[in-house]
């Protein structure tokens, strides 16, 4: 089943075109990995995806579900099942993660039509996730990110996803500061949400992470498009001869 | 060239001494004081951010006495908390309306105008004591004239369980009038107390209210002390406050500035012996064209002490709000440690923050920092809440209650926290205690 359908997405930022002509269709039950060397437009792919308006798109369809993704608000993305994963998951003092979660469940089950969890419910709910990605209740009670180490915050975007049940999750470079241990248990996160009703995409630099999330697919972004895709197998290949193989074969 | 200005109030009270200004020729020696000072203008330093030409304008009354219906009162009941209450109207007592029960041998509380009677001798050890009485024109004229305020003391070794709350109305009727009123607060050794002020005016008259505080707390004494001021948008409150901390004395004051035309507090903490704290917050919530200033000294005078200050505000439209904090730590003020925040939100590009955090310090052995920021909701953190699933005007809301909340985390009274928190919310949502304020911080 077709999730989400990109075609010829073009994309400013400040008027400069980042994102140039950019396809790519991802199903139901499929892990896409994109790769590729800065600058070439990956974050703004998950930042477009998610909404974030400082980015302009001026050509091109997303659909997302059928439904056409681009007139969403951000906000209602997420209700409807995006999740990005963000790259700098940003500090809000004073907001700790249960009041945050609190409301971020409430309004993204109201828009589903699912009825309100009873505070205990919920308190059981926080539990079960907080356990999936090893968050100990003294980081739950405190502000969001505030003050976090750099695993700490990607553990708390993992167990975010975890509580929001997302069917599309977007993962921007969440490997990006994380020790071999963090890896792991992120990883192991987002490996448990995998079902046959949801897809990833998961962005990164490196072949590291992709150890530990197996993709079925694998994109090489390159200058605002994807030059190339392939199976798991590509990763390796670009951990072991880099990118210039293929930029130089687009010359 | 100033007197005109003196003329206006002067003619007010025709020179007559209050009952107050009589105590000890206090108001004699302020009225001379009044007379030959200028009232200050935005060329002194210390009133460089804030204009009070406007209170000059119109000619005001005496504002005057008149009754109301307890029923009132439900407003500010405080369902977790007992309470000891003293009513002002207009600088007025009412005995009516007060509820001071229970006010056994552990404390006194009434009207200082009667305390000059049955309280003497504790008037004449404190009254005037901290030097406020000439401190500037208006502690001058209140020192002369104030015809009446709170008189709160706790004797030796008790604790006070009952929160005491005193609550100062105003209502011009329609007329521009003029307001005063005058505490004297004294906790006493080892003793223990949460006193909550409430400024809040009940119509749209204009009234300039002028009240002067001075408070002694005895050595190991423990004093919580709030400010609640929900002035209408005609409204001028002026504050002057001096507090004298003795050794091992722990004091909490907050600031809580909600709507006012104008909002002057002059706060000056004097820490005169070893071992005190002292934690000084402030949060100001202006809208439109208000405009609040909170001027706060902190005086270390001796070693291993330390004092904390947190001053917020959230300012939209055209408004401004003024932090002008100084510590103060003297030579012998040894170890020392002293922070100093100042934090304010502009939501509009036409709101206004001035932010004058200031350090002098005699002392080589001492730890002190202090720090200012003023900038924009952070549309980051908006950004990241919306990807979160909530709306722009719930993360905003959340974001901004956060911010202004931070103020009152320290507050130890679970009512009063809760009381304030909760107006602090339905301030940001539009309301007031007693009635709408129709403007919106959560849009």
């Amino acid at each position: 089943m077709e999730l989400l359908k990109i075609e010829n997405l073009h994309a400013n930022i400040n008027s400069k075109e980042i994102l140039k002509g950019l396809n790519l269709t991802v199903n139901a039950g499929e892990v896409h990995a994109i790769m590729g060397p800065n600058g070439s437009g990956k974050s703004t792919l998950a930042s477009v995806l998610a909404g974030r308006e400082t980015f302009e798109v001026t050509d091109g369809k997303v659909s997302y579900q059928g439904k056409d993704l681009l007139e969403m608000s951000p906000e209602v993305r997420a209700r409807e099942g995006i999740f990005l994963a963000f790259q700098y998951p940003v500090e809000i003092p004073g907001v700790s993660i249960t009041n945050f979660m609190k409301a971020a469940v409430g309004e993204v089950r109201k828009h589903r039509g699912l009825p309100e969890l009873k505070p205990a419910e919920f308190l059981k709910l926080m539990k079960e996730k907080k356990k999936l990605v090893e968050m100990t209740d003294n980081l739950a009670g405190r502000s969001v990110n505030e003050g976090f180490s750099g695993g700490e915050k990607k553990r708390n975007e993992v167990f975010q996803m975890a509580m929001l049940e997302p069917t599309l999750k977007i993962l921007d470079e969440t490997d990006s500061g994380l020790d071999i241990d963090a890896l792991r248990i992120v990883a192991s996160g987002v490996n448990a949400l995998k079902s046959a009703d949801t897809a990833a995409i998961v962005i990164t630099h490196y072949q590291r992470l992709l150890d530990y999330i197996i993709p079925d697919v694998v994109h090489v972004l390159y200058n605002g498009k994807i030059v190339k895709t392939g199976g798991k197998e590509l990763a390796l290949e670009l951990e072991e001869k880099g990118y210039d193989w293929i930029i130089n074969d687009l010359k | 060239m100033n007197d005109i200005k003196k003329d206006n109030f002067l003619s007010i009270y025709k020179s007559e001494f209050s009952s107050i200004g009589k105590i000890n020729d206090n108001g004699q020696k302020a009225l001379a004081f009044y007379k030959q000072t200028p009232f200050p203008t935005t060329k002194t330093e210390a009133w460089k951010d804030t204009d009070l030409t406007e209170i000059f304008t119109e000619k005001l009354s005496d504002a005057p006495f008149f009754d109301l219906d307890e029923s009132f009162f439900q407003n500010f009941e405080m369902p977790k908390a007992e309470m000891l209450r003293l009513v002002f109207v207009n600088g007025h007592f009412s005995n009516a309306l007060s509820d001071t029960n229970e006010a056994c041998d552990s404390l006194v509380i009434k009207d200082l105008d009667s305390a000059i009677g049955s309280n003497e001798s504790e008037i004449n050890q404190y009254f005037g004591k901290t030097n406020i009485n000439e401190q500037n024109n208006f502690t001058a004229l209140n020192t002369a004239f104030a015809k009446n305020g709170s008189f709160i003391s706790v004797k030796k070794n008790k604790e006070i369980n009952k929160l005491i709350h005193l609550i100062y109305l105003t209502d011009g009727r329609k007329n521009s009038a003029f307001s005063q009123i005058r505490n004297l607060i004294v906790i006493g050794e080892n003793s223990k107390a949460s006193i909550l002020e409430s400024y809040v005016s009940l119509s749209n008259s204009r009234i300039v209210s002028n009240a002067v505080s001075e408070i002694f707390m005895k050595s190991g004494s423990n004093l919580e002390f709030y400010r609640y001021q929900v002035e209408n948008e005609n409204d001028y409150l002026i504050t002057n406050t001096r507090i004298e901390q003795g050794a091992n004395s722990h004091l909490q004051q907050y600031i809580f500035s909600m709507s006012g035309k104008l909002i002057r507090n002059d706060v000056q903490v004097n820490i005169n012996g070893e071992g005190s704290t002292n934690q000084t917050n402030g949060l100001s919530l202006a809208d439109k064209t208000q405009h609040f200033d909170n001027s706060i000294q902190l005086i270390h005078s001796k070693p291993n002490c330390e004092s904390k200050q947190l001053f917020k505000s959230l300012i939209d439209n055209e408004a401004t709000c003024v932090f002008n904090g100084k510590v103060y730590v003297a030579q012998d003020a040894q170890k020392t440690n002293a922070m100093q925040s100042n934090k304010n939100i502009l939501l509009t590009e036409t709101a206004t923050a001035h932010s004058k955090p200031q350090l002098e310090i005699y002392a080589d052995d001492v730890s002190c920092s202090h720090g200012s920021t003023t900038g924009q909701i952070d549309n980051e953190a908006l950004f990241y809440m919306q990807a979160r699933g909530l709306g722009k005007q719930q993360a905003r809301a959340l974001l901004l209650f956060a911010f202004a909340t931070e103020v009152a985390d320290s507050i130890k009274n679970k009512a009063v926290k809760e009381w304030i928190e909760n107006l602090i919310d339905k301030r940001l949502r539009g309301r007031n205690i007693i009635r709408e304020c129709k403007h919106v911080f959560f849009k």
